[in-house]
């Protein structure tokens, strides 16, 4: 039970991650981007193809990942979010419909939407404390997550740029009176959100030794439940959702079996969405996220 | 013809999966999860029949109760939330469902033979159409009907008292309370309306198809029913008709793109929200001097 309660901190590292990554996207620039979780995913799943067909080492996936995934999320940005000028609902949408567009050219590319493997060099490396198996790769994992929280903790919140972020974020037009050039400021934490789903995604794969095409929805989904666990105010509570949910989830199925763990996991979230507005009426009725 | 043919349940029943989409997306909503109340249409209906050999009309009946009934529970807290918890909410709820849908398991004897769901095998056997000697022409007119039929009750909806209120509900809460109108409660309607309808879909689905599984009713096909009704326009009914055409009748049915049908869709979706936000039948703007 400890060991899986271990395991489970790895993938609470990985849910941090993406998490942090929603938590830039929704909980300071305000967007909500279904397509998030299927950029990583092609991003991920593009360099690893280029990897193995060039033949470059292990790294080569992550630097590839990144040339892929910032223009790539840039690009979705202005098509789903400059160039949609209706509300938050219209972008979403169109989100929606660039997340059908990459996952269908992932089917039709080179890779036919087959698994794509990954080389994990830290894969058979374990460390043995009182008798217990951990992982050397979870614990990167997880010292990555906290390092990129800690990280964008000190960005947003102590430098100059994070402030600007923020406040551009907030209201374009005081950041114009401040001098603050909205649409850099955009872009800017449009970039750092995708090196961080990047980061996210690589992690996951090199964790799994592959990547498949459900990972994109599958970390849309986990992302914002994140998001909704942790809330948008601090990156230390969606850090702590986060590996609340992983343990949780690893825990969980240990005890009911693997079978159960998806059906357990999404009836909670589900519970908790549903007792939600009961507990908190003024928070969630009809004024979210307009 | 008889690609016509092939193609008309198609139509119907995804029209009747984009009429469900379209009555929450007039509550100012977008949700993924309609496949949920599809897929327990499906089985339902699909139960009745296969397991207990009720006939077809009764057992749509009890889909679309029973999955109104389903949208009704969930909606004591949807009608309470709106915008990035309202989708999001939708969302687990499809995923859910899915997963609840893989472990029925409830077989029973039916003329010597077993039958019933066997959890992640699926449900097969759901052939009424070919027990009661449906034709494939006759089995288009069945699905065209029913499709017209929740047509039309969309539109009176729409045309009527409750369909007004939810309209003033969507465009300002607040100021709908204000003349007493109760929000939730439209909402509520409103949504269990459109649970009715998806499990009239659904039902209809599980007879066609004879075989269902978990992954008939994914993400996927809930956001496929609102990428129809968004490509069509919420102004009135004909928006999900016209979208719902124009994929499953152009790019589907005469196979337009090939395989790059979804790269396609999606990017029409993406260019009708930039240029046409509205939809393809919706209304322009109109501004009070």
């Amino acid at each position: 039970m400890l060991l899986t309660a271990v395991e489970g901190l790895a993938y609470g590292g990985l849910y941090a991650l993406l998490g942090l990554g929603f938590f830039l996207t929704y909980g300071v620039l305000r967007r909500i981007d279904l397509a998030y979780g299927t950029v990583v995913m092609t991003s991920v799943y593009l360099g690893a193809m280029m990897v193995g067909g060039l033949g470059l080492p292990w790294v080569g996936v992550l630097a590839l990942t990144l040339v892929v995934g910032i223009p790539l999320s840039l690009l979705v940005a202005y098509l789903a979010f400059v160039l949609v000028r209706q509300d938050a609902r219209f972008s979403m949408a169109a989100t929606l419909g660039i997340w059908m567009v990459l996952e269908e050219l992932m089917l039709q590319s080179p890779g036919r939407g087959r698994g794509q493997a990954i080389v994990n060099p830290l894969q058979d490396l374990s460390w043995w404390p009182w008798g217990l198996q951990i992982r050397i790769d979870h614990m990167v994992i997880l010292g990555l997550a906290l390092a990129v929280a800690g990280l964008l903790t000190r960005f947003l919140t102590r430098s100059r740029t994070g402030l600007a972020i923020r406040v551009s974020a907030y209201d374009a037009s005081v950041a114009a009176l401040l001098g603050i050039s909205h649409a850099r400021m955009m872009v800017l934490a449009t970039v750092i959100a995708s090196a961080v789903g990047c980061v996210a995604g690589w992690s996951f794969a090199m964790a799994q030794s592959g990547i498949d095409l459900h990972f994109g929805m599958w970390a849309t989904v986990k992302g914002l439940v994140i998001l909704v666990l942790g809330g948008t105010q601090s990156i230390a509570l969606i850090v702590t959702a986060a590996i609340g949910l992983g343990v949780a989830e690893r825990v969980g199925s240990e005890l009911i079996g693997s079978g159960y763990r998806d059906l357990v996991g999404y009836g909670l979230i589900l519970a908790l969405l549903a007792v939600e507005p009961f507990l908190r009426p003024g928070e969630t009725r009809f004024g979210d996220s307009r | 013809m008889s690609e016509l043919v092939a193609i008309i349940p198609m139509f119907s029943i995804s029209l009747v999966l984009a009429l469900s989409c379209y009555l929450v997306l007039k509550s100012g909503e977008i949700s993924f999860g309609q496949q949920a109340f599809f897929g327990v249409g499906a089985y339902a209906g699909g139960i009745l029949t296969a397991m207990f050999d009720w006939p077809l009309v009764a057992a749509l009946a009890v889909s679309a109760v029973a999955a109104a009934a389903v949208a009704g529970v969930i909606g004591f807290s949807l009608s309470r939330i709106s915008g990035f918890r309202f989708t999001l909410m939708t969302l687990v709820l499809g995923e859910f469902a899915k997963e609840v849908f893989v472990k029925i398991e409830w077989r029973r004897e039916v003329n010597g033979q077993a039958a019933g769901p066997e959890g992640p095998l699926g449900f097969s056997g759901i052939e009424y159409y070919y027990s009661h000697g449906i034709q494939h022409l006759a089995q288009g007119l069945i699905a065209a009907s029913v499709a017209a039929g929740c047509l039309v009750a969309v539109w009176v909806y729409g045309r009527t008292g409750p369909g007004r209120r939810l309209v003033a509900v969507a465009s300002d809460a607040t100021l709908a309370a204000s003349v007493s109108i109760d929000p939730v409660r439209t909402r509520l309607q409103a949504f269990a309306m459109a649970g009715a309808v998806a499990g009239i879909g659904g039902g209809l689905f599980a007879h066609q198809a004879t075989y269902i599984e978990a992954a008939n009713f994914s993400l996927m096909v809930g956001v496929h029913a609102v990428a129809y009704t968004l490509l069509g326009g919420l102004a009135n009914v004909l928006g999900p008709v016209a979208g719902t055409a124009f994929d499953v009748v152009f790019l589907e049915g005469l196979r337009v793109v090939g395989s790059y049908r979804m790269v396609v869709f999606g990017s029409l979706i993406v260019v009708m929200l930039i240029l046409r936000p509205r939809g393809l039948l919706g209304t322009r703007t109109r501004t009070v001097p």
